[in-house]
């Protein structure tokens, strides 16, 4: 674990003309190595108080202190070297390259060139930017590609912290999901302490180790891992944020290899049509599930079987199984399958084929209720 | 480069061969005393006549140092009042509108006037350098303005100092539109140069006073042609400048 | 030059100069010679905006000839004005014609042609797209979307740029004096060849004057036609996108070419 705990105590701001704080004293801890997800409406201070963290915006009152240590009591551009800075319009410099930029705090520094060339590319490697594209400059990235370089740059002096200011809002849904996947696998690896502000409730929920949800006037309302704020909100406020869907929320959260799975319709090539029957009968399908070594290796209608001779099975043409999950797929992504699928069932394999059990409504719903 | 350019450089290329091929049959077999057949620019004035390089060598390097003072002295200037508009925003007004008052004297009136209480080379750099003020004031302050703001905001939290966010990233992605004032400031003050011959200055110019007086058109147009190239060639120059000192301006964008 | 501050004689000082014509040695008082220069510069002037403006603003409004308009502006800016004057004045006195006016107001026409023509290139050219678009949809002609949506919305900059020109205008024709002409350039080429210290003062003040009168006139009129939505505002604030830098043609606030 390379990240240090930061901590707000008694945290105030003030602007001038301003009627009412935009934050009010907030005490909040963001754990080491964990990613604390700030979210809330416009006016709740979320930005602000990220920005304070890295004094771009000066406390009015109270102490912040990162690793134990005062952040006042380091130089400014001493502590925002220590500090990794993503933000949402990504901010690449224009006029330098792509490695350049990304060696930006290194030089800054005073890294010598071998050590900040090898940094680079090991960084290059982590955010997943080709090697090619490092003498390029931005203008010529799309923007999934630049942020990834924002991420790179920020991460180039190994800062021991990670504050990243709605870091996928300027990119479309399809590449906003990848690099949300990409932070975890990321994250994963380097074990960052990391604060993220955003305004997407399912963003907190996939990426928050912990969910501080704010109030209008920097109020902390909760503060939770996103499964306890999903099943247990404190107040209304909190809840109605976090929106009505709050049980489907919690079906993401969830894998589908913590359930306790069905048999299902499932038997060897060898069985019998005695037993063809009898599992079928108990799923109340019209169809098998046939593995081969334990692996899955496909389905037959009923209908397409000759049941009155030994083995019906061995010969028979099999269709692929395309209700299949894995363990470790969401119940979210479950419950996707089992609508679409034939009778309502989907059928769980692990990455090499072997077979696990089957999952129904049924089985999803026993799992909620533990 | 774009075919456009090609065909452009292509024409330009092949023009001046055949003005070349033209220029070279007209003057092989002329001496000083041959009447040329067309009275209007006499090609021996250019190669024959003795005096004629050095004079012309003389006037350029007049005008390039009118030239080169003013637009020199004008960048500083012009880089400390930008600083104070950038600085105290309230200036704006008063600066921009000083320095157009400069700007909307005629030339002719400036160098007059100055011309009595100062030597005329004083004179005529005093009245340049006031040209350019509003220039390039108004474009490197345009210049700085047009810095997008997020890559000032990823500057301070990477952690640069003002000064280093001044030098590594203000100043370089201003580059492009200082750099467009440079050029034009420039090019203005190579046309203005020629009004200094008011003054008994003039650069090259001073080869279109001399023709006028003397009823000899060929110095008229040895000087009008001459100024045109010059400022031509300052263009080009300050141009390279531009390209090499900003690749990521014209950088094709891969998306 | 510097010379000539230690001469000492009639008359005595600047004002005296002014109100005393005997010494001067140019014919005919100030106010006509004030007039000359006026009525050169606003008749090539008028005959400038007359031929540019209207040119540019259709070619602007079909989009066409974006290309050439980019070059006419560069080569406008490229050409020193004396030139300008000087291939004039050659061309009439080889040709024998007269010198009165023409050659020098065809020298500013042409002189005033690129700035006009490029401000009001860009004006059109850039005048609200969606506006445009929404006459378009309405069903309006091209020809009244020009003059109904466009110009309008172009005319603050049009002014503008009128203001420039004819302050250059102004300005350069000063400088037919040093070919011979006449107008107000006289009493400063005059004033420097008999070395009279006050007349080239005098002359400076009221070529300049008439240059900055013009030029106030012309701001008062901008003020007073343009309706305040319409005003360019003030551009200070910083894009928060990163900006690429777009093609254009002239300096968005218009100004071409030096003052002569």
């Amino acid at each position: 674990m390379t990240g240090t705990a930061i901590e707000l105590r008694g945290v105030t701001k003030s602007f001038a003309g301003a009627e009412r704080p935009a934050v009010a004293p907030l005490d909040l801890t963001m754990n080491a190595g964990e990613i604390t997800v700030l979210i809330g409406p416009s006016g709740c201070g979320k930005t602000t108080t990220l920005r304070m963290i890295n004094r771009l915006v000066n406390p009015t009152a109270g102490t912040i202190t990162i690793g134990g240590t005062d952040i006042r009591e380091q130089s400014l551009t001493d502590l925002r070297r220590s500090i990794g800075y993503v933000i949402q319009q990504i901010g690449l410099f224009p006029h330098r390259t792509v490695a350049q930029n990304i060696a930006t705090v290194p030089k800054l520094l005073g890294w010598d060139k071998a050590r900040t060339n090898a940094r680079v590319a090991e960084l290059a490697e982590l955010v997943g930017i080709d090697p090619s594209m490092l003498k390029r400059y931005p203008a010529e990235l799309s923007g999934g590609q630049q942020q990834r370089v924002g991420v790179a740059r920020a991460l180039a002096a190994d800062p021991p912290v990670l504050l990243m200011d709605e870091p996928f809002g300027a990119v479309d849904p399809i590449v906003r999901a990848h690099l949300q996947d990409e932070l975890l696998a990321l994250q994963s690896r380097v074990h960052k302490t990391i604060v993220l502000v955003t305004h997407d409730i399912d963003e907190a929920i996939l990426l928050g180790d912990r969910v501080a949800v704010l109030n209008v006037g920097g109020i902390l309302e909760q503060v939770a891992p996103p499964d306890e704020l999903l099943a247990e909100p404190a107040n209304e406020f909190v809840s109605s944020f976090v929106g009505n869907e709050r049980g489907i929320k919690r079906l993401s959260l969830a894998q589908v290899g913590l359930l306790e799975l069905e048999p299902g319709p499932v038997v060897p090539r060898r069985a019998s049509a005695t037993d063809i029957k009898a599992a079928v009968d108990a799923a109340g399908v019209d169809w098998i599930g046939v593995t081969d070594d334990g692996r899955l290796a496909g389905w037959v209608p009923l209908d397409d079987l000759d049941l009155d001779g030994t083995a019906p099975l061995d010969g028979a043409a099999l269709r692929p199984v395309v209700a299949q999950l894995r363990p470790s797929s969401s119940l979210r992504a479950a419950l996707e399958v089992i609508l679409t699928a034939r009778s309502s069932t989907a059928l769980v394999a692990d990455e090499d084929g072997t077979y696990l059990g089957a999952v129904t409504l049924e089985t999803i719903r026993g799992g909620l209720a533990s | 480069m774009t075919t456009r350019r090609k065909v452009t450089c292509a024409v330009l290329a092949v023009g001046l061969i055949a003005f070349g091929i033209w220029a070279a049959n007209r003057i092989s077999g002329l001496s000083e005393d041959t009447q040329a057949t067309n009275p209007l620019f006499r090609w021996e004035y250019l190669f024959t006549r003795e005096r004629t390089p050095e004079e012309l060598w003389q006037n350029t390097r007049e005008h390039l140092e009118l030239t080169v003072w003013s637009v020199l002295i004008g960048i500083v200037l012009s880089a400390v009042l930008s600083a104070l508009v950038l600085r105290f925003r309230w200036l704006r007004a008063a600066i921009f509108t000083f320095a157009g008052v400069l700007y909307t004297i005629p030339s002719i009136a400036l160098f007059a006037i100055l011309s009595t209480y100062n030597s005329n080379f004083t004179a005529a750099i005093i009245a340049l350098t006031s040209y350019t003020l509003l220039i390039l004031t108004r474009n490197f302050v345009a210049g700085i303005d047009a810095v997008p703001q997020a890559a000032l905001d990823a500057a301070d939290g990477l952690g640069m100092s003002r000064v280093q966010r001044l030098a590594k990233v203000e100043i370089p992605l201003a580059m492009p539109v200082i750099l467009t004032g440079i050029r034009v400031a420039t090019v203005t003050v190579v046309g203005l140069v020629g009004i200094s011959a008011v003054i008994q200055l003039g650069g090259l110019a001073t080869y279109i006073f001399d023709g006028y007086n003397r009823n000899y058109p060929t110095l008229m147009v040895l000087g009008t042609v001459a100024t045109i190239i010059l400022a031509v060639a300052l263009d080009l120059v300050i141009r390279g400048v531009e390209w090499v000192a900003t690749p990521w301006a014209h950088r094709r964008v891969a998306r | 030059m510097s010379a000539l501050l230690a001469q000492t004689g009639d008359p005595t000082n600047f004002w005296q100069w002014m109100t005393d014509s005997s010494e001067r040695t140019v014919t005919g008082d100030i106010p006509s010679q004030v007039w000359t220069t006026l009525w050169h510069s606003v008749l090539a002037f008028a005959i400038a905006a007359a031929i540019a403006i209207p040119l540019a603003a259709v070619l602007a409004h079909f989009r066409r000839a974006e290309v050439l308009s980019t070059w006419l502006v560069n080569i406008g800016r490229l050409i020193p004005t004396v030139t300008i004057v000087a291939v004039f004045v050659l061309i009439s006195l080889r040709n024998g014609y007269g010198f009165e006016p023409w050659p020098i107001v065809i020298a500013l026409v042409l002189l005033a042609i690129p700035p006009l023509y490029a401000n009001t290139y860009t004006a059109v050219r850039d005048a609200s797209p969606e506006a445009v678009g929404a006459a378009r949809a309405m069903g309006l002609t091209e020809l009244e979307i020009l003059r109904q949506v466009e110009l309008p919305l172009a005319t603050p900059l049009i002014l503008a740029a009128s203001r420039v020109a004819i302050t250059q205008v102004v300005a350069t024709e000063a400088l037919a004096a040093l070919f011979g002409g006449t107008g107000l350039g006289q009493y400063i080429t005059f004033g420097i060849a008999n070395r009279d210290i006050y007349e080239v003062q005098a002359g400076a003040i009221l070529v300049a004057g008439l240059a900055i009168t013009v030029d106030l006139v012309f701001w008062f009129v901008t003020r007073f036609l343009v309706p305040k939505p319409l005003r360019p505002a003030p551009s200070s604030h910083r894009a928060m996108k990163a900006s690429r830098p777009t093609r254009s043609i002239a300096i968005p606030t218009p100004s071409l070419g030096g003052n002569p």
